[in-house]
């Protein structure tokens, strides 16, 4: 055993020192300890056992489905063979049509716990941690949020964040505490004087919430040496981290890529495992429609996290699965990455365009960062409101951004704009970026309100 | 005439939610915008580049059973079904999605599908969903509306979520669905279970129980019923459109909004009638293709009777087409429908992009009207399997109705089993006539003649379940000699029969106390629930089945 400040970790092959389930009590919300197994779903897989005759659950029978038979084309990832067509077998339509379990269809379970281990360095077997596959990401992170925190808990978040999580800390009254970002994304200082003056009368925050690659809407990547202090400083508080990374397999810098939290907290440190709740996506890569997202982390906070699922939406759907993880078979993890490079290639190119045209019509009048994961933030001048000039001036001349305001938990005005470039073409983004530039010199000459750092 | 206003409904938490920030901005969107606001990923590189799926004819089922033979009773729906489900393939049409959109195609296209979408759903689902509530459900009030989610569990959770504040108390049947149970509990809500008989709730002690509301002691009086109307479940009745009424009113002068979960609206099979009765055309009913026809064959649903807009109807594609394609719509009142959509946005968002777009393909290539005759082919088979299940039960025991008792409109039949033989012949043949059975000769007096009956049930009229109850006698509770729990005759005889190899559902699941654990049960142990459901089985699989229940209950019941 080590011997770990409080946590009574389990130590493993390798160093590796493992939270017990008992360590997330602490965690777990009055919610999720409130949630009892659903009873149905707990016996469906004694439906397996050889022999047994079911009169169990209320599934209809396959005979009755429409479907009879389900396929797919999709470019080859590894060259240029053109189209394969990938037909999906008779078992897995069956899967894709029928009720699942809550946590995902094993096949694609499977996958991505062996994707995980290979992907993060994370042994599958007696590390505490496995995969629950979810109805996208945003649908994890809500009952990770619900299953950790209880109404009027403090929860650390970026400032500024990304906007999709705001409604579920402020239904649940949580009160929001904003730790500064800059260029290289979290800012590991603000977070340290946060907690070294956390007031003693009050309780430390349960966790911290972070979009670590092409934060949205600052489009910064959270450097190595961030990663670092910030894993050392939430270890020392005992506060588990929430790493939202929908654009990790979009990083398109040209540096090594930096390693997640997840694969970070096993290698640094004490190196005691269990305080990283990772979210994967698949909506910038495969699909966003589909619907599918996958979290990883600490077995007893998924089991919280599948315990609601049971009783909120009974699992993800099984058909988008079954269309994903023939994709994936077929694939495989080098297939799989092949194709996220080529998507990511994609999105530096348009970066690349973007950025030219931001030099040509907004130098003077707009500041940015370059980014390597996500979009772009602008600053247009020092202080005033952006939302006043997008929601006005800028759409009477034909272009549309996203305020700042709308990522900030208050609300507060904010110079910065957030501009996605995936979508457009270089003659839109070139004409845009005019329009925008015709805006900001009217403005700066009539009232000098939004003034210009050139 | 438009919904009232029910916003004095919406819970304080459903009110947190704000409008979403990108809302405000879409009256701007115009024909020469440029937009870098959106941040939807590039669809260019989304790797499906097409989707099909071969389906069924919509006639792939007929209307009609074919004629119970009563000499041949356990070979007649195999032999059928199979060759029924061997020619289905032959005849089966390619559907697809085209990829890049259409002028007028509703968002009917890969590149809409794989996208992120609006809670709303795509645009042609949306229509459908309109059109479908619209002829079969007739709404009565002008402004209700439609919002798809995933899934009838999603919707009762987002009614759930919409509606309940802490401390206030939910009304459920005697019976109900566990999940959504369980998925109030950690809203800190109360439950207010209501007796049912053979229509469902009853009106008299729904009535009752409001009228003598205690708020100072009870809290608030309940402002929200759940209810499964049509095969309930677990329970398997079937609320008419009279008991539809009376609730309404009741609820109407209570100020209280009905949720009206109704997964098995299209599984109406109608009432149970004894082999040697049926007749052949019991349950498509008939053979010609009116709409209007097979529409006033179903139980209307509680939409017909609201005036006011407190309804919440929630539907599924579940039972109808595929639950794994996590795909059903509610219909309710525009200020309920915003407040839905703005709480499916922080979770599910919306339902798969590619299960709409392919349910949509199939619909479309069924027609409407086809997808009425799909429906009804789906009534027939699931009549079917509801019959046959019955008959094994018959050809076990020995079964004699008896009336229920219960509000004035309620004409359903209990059925009792006993043993075989094990009551006089006399009485044998008289409950034969009353099931309209011939009298057969039978073994005699082998478990004793006590006359007791070993169960009950009413034939379900929809849904997937027969609900069974089960009269134990004397039979003492146990204690598990492992963790000290008290074990039932109710857990005993379900883990006799998981022994056995037969996997039910015991009634306890059920059980609104007992699942929140309100209450240590203080219901008369002598007496057990057992939940069959008798759908996903194949029909040699589901008689095996049967065999060991009865073997095991007499076993049971003997010792």
């Amino acid at each position: 055993m080590l011997n770990v400040t409080g946590s009574g970790a389990n130590e493993t092959s390798g160093g590796i020192g493992v939270l017990p389930p008992s360590y997330y009590e602490f965690f777990l919300s009055e919610v999720a300890k409130a949630r009892k197994p659903s009873p149905i779903r707990g016996l469906l897989p004694l439906e397996q056992t050889p022999g047994l005759i079911s009169l169990l659950a209320g599934k209809p029978n396959a005979v009755l489905f429409p479907f009879t038979s389900l396929q797919f084309t999709a470019p080859d990832p590894n060259g240029s063979n053109g189209e394969v067509i990938h037909k999906i077998d008779d078992d897995m339509l069956s899967t894709a049509l029928q009720y699942g379990p809550t946590s995902g269809i094993p096949h694609m379970v499977e996958w991505l716990m062996d994707f995980q281990e290979q992907e993060h360095g994370r042994k599958k077997k007696g590390e505490g941690w496995r995969v629950s596959v979810t109805a996208g990401s945003q649908d994890g992170i809500y009952k990770a949020v619900q299953a950790l925190l209880n109404p009027g808990d403090a929860v650390l978040i970026e400032k500024p964040v990304y906007a999709g999580v705001i409604p579920m800390f402020e239904t649940l009254g949580c009160e929001m505490i904003e730790v500064e970002t800059d260029p290289d994304g979290l800012n590991s200082l603000s977070l340290h004087h946060i907690l070294e003056n956390w007031p003693s009368s009050r309780p430390k925050p349960k966790l911290l919430y972070t979009v670590p690659y092409g934060c949205n809407p600052t489009g910064a990547t959270t450097t190595l040496a961030r990663r670092h202090e910030v894993l050392d400083l939430l270890r020392k508080h005992d506060i588990l981290i929430l790493e939202d990374d929908p654009y990790y397999f979009l990083y398109f810098g040209t540096r090594p890529r930096i390693p997640s939290y997840f694969m970070l907290e096993a290698q640094t440190g004490d190196r005691n495992v269990g305080r990283v709740l990772r979210f994967d996506s698949f909506s910038k890569i495969l699909s966003a429609g589909i619907r599918v997202g996958f979290v990883t982390g600490p077995t007893p906070i998924l089991d919280a996290m599948d315990r609601h699922t049971a009783t909120a939406n009974l699992q993800p759907s099984s058909f988008s699965q079954a269309v994903i993880i023939t994709l994936l078979r077929a694939w495989g993890r080098q297939g799989f990455l092949a194709h996220a490079h080529k998507v990511s290639k994609f999105y530096r190119e348009k970066r690349d365009v973007f950025e030219a045209a931001m030099r040509r019509h907004l130098h003077g009048l707009a500041e940015w960062n370059t980014p390597e994961a996500g979009m772009f933030r602008l600053l247009l001048g020092e202080d005033g409101d952006s939302a006043n000039i997008i929601r006005t001036k800028a759409f009477k001349n034909g272009v549309l951004a996203l305020p700042g305001t709308v990522f900030l938990p208050n609300g507060a005005p904010t110079a910065y704009v957030r501009a996605a470039f995936s979508l457009l073409e270089e003659e839109q983004v070139d004409e845009a970026l005019r329009r925008l530039s015709v805006v900001l010199l009217e403005e700066r000459r009539s009232s000098g309100g939004l003034s210009s750092r050139g | 005439m438009n919904a009232l206003d029910h916003s004095h409904h919406v819970s304080d938490f459903a009110r947190r939610y704000a409008v979403s920030p990108l809302k405000g901005l879409q009256k701007y969107y115009g024909r020469d915008l440029i937009s870098f606001a959106g941040g939807l990923p590039s669809p260019e590189y989304f790797p499906f580049t097409s989707i099909s799926a071969d389906i069924l004819p919509a006639d792939a089922f007929p209307l009609n059973a074919p004629r119970a033979s009563s000499s041949s009773s356990s070979s007649f729906p195999l032999s059928w079904l199979w060759r029924l489900f061997g020619s289905g393939k032959d005849s089966t049409t390619h559907v697809g999605v085209p990829r890049s959109p259409r002028q007028g195609d509703g968002g009917l296209n890969l590149a809409t599908a794989l996208q992120y979408g609006p809670a709303t759903g795509l645009a042609r689902i949306q229509a459908f969903t309109r059109e479908f509530t619209e002829r079969i459900y007739a709404p009565v009030y002008n402004d209700w509306t439609t919002l798809v989610h995933t899934g009838n569990t999603d919707g009762w959770s987002r009614i759930a979520r919409l509606l309940l504040n802490p401390g206030d108390t939910l009304l459920v049947e005697e019976w109900a669905y566990p999940s959504a149970i369980s998925n109030t509990r950690p809203l800190e809500v109360r439950m207010k279970s209501i007796p049912m008989d053979g229509q469902g709730i009853r009106t008299d002690v729904l009535r009752a129980i409001l009228s003598g509301w205690n708020a100072e002691k009870d809290g608030p009086r309940p402002r929200v019923l759940y209810t499964v109307p049509v095969g309930q479940n677990p329970v398997g009745v079937t609320m008419g459109l009279e008991r539809k009424k009376a609730i309404y009113a009741i609820c109407v002068e209570y100020d209280i909004i009905i949720a009206e979960d109704d997964p098995y609206f299209f599984l109406q099979v109608g009432e149970f009638v004894p082999k040697s009765q049926r007749k052949l055309e019991s349950a498509g009913g008939d053979n010609d293709n009116d709409v209007a026809h097979f529409i006033s064959s179903l139980v209307p649903s509680f939409l017909k009777v609201d005036t006011e807009g407190r309804v919440i109807r929630i539907d599924t594609f579940s039972k109808t087409i595929a639950p794994g394609v996590r795909l059903g719509w509610f219909t309710c009142s525009p200020l309920f429908a915003e407040r839905l959509e703005r709480i499916g946005e922080t979770s599910t968002q919306s339902p798969c992009g590619l299960g709409q777009a392919l349910v949509m393909a199939l619909l479309e290539q069924w027609t409407f009207d086809g997808y009425i005759r799909w429906l009804r082919g789906l009534r027939t088979q699931y009549k079917l399997r509801r019959d046959y299940f019955v008959d094994c039960l018959a050809d076990e025991f020995d079964l004699i109705p008896s009336p229920t008792t219960g509000d004035h409109d309620d004409k359903r039949a209990v059925l009792y089993a006993y043993a075989r033989g094990t009551i006089s012949s006399g009485s044998i043949s008289r409950a034969r006539a009353l099931v309209g059975e011939k009298s057969q000769g039978r073994d005699g007096g082998r478990s004793g003649g006590s006359g007791r009956p070993l169960l009950s049930f009413i034939p379900p009229t929809s849904g997937m379940f027969v609900w069974v109850t089960v009269y134990f006698g004397d039979i003492p509770d146990k204690t598990d000699e492992e963790d000290g729990t008290v074990l039932t005759p109710e857990r005993q005889f379900w883990a006799r029969l998981a022994d056995s190899g037969l996997l039910t559902a015991p009634g306890w699941f059920f059980s609104p106390e007992e699942l929140l654990a309100t209450s240590s049960s203080s219901s008369d142990r002598r007496i057990g629930h057992l939940r069959l459901s008798y759908t996903p089985s194949d029909m040699e699989t589901i008689r095996r089945g049967v065999k060991i229940f009865a073997q095991t209950l007499e076993e049971f019941s003997r010792v």
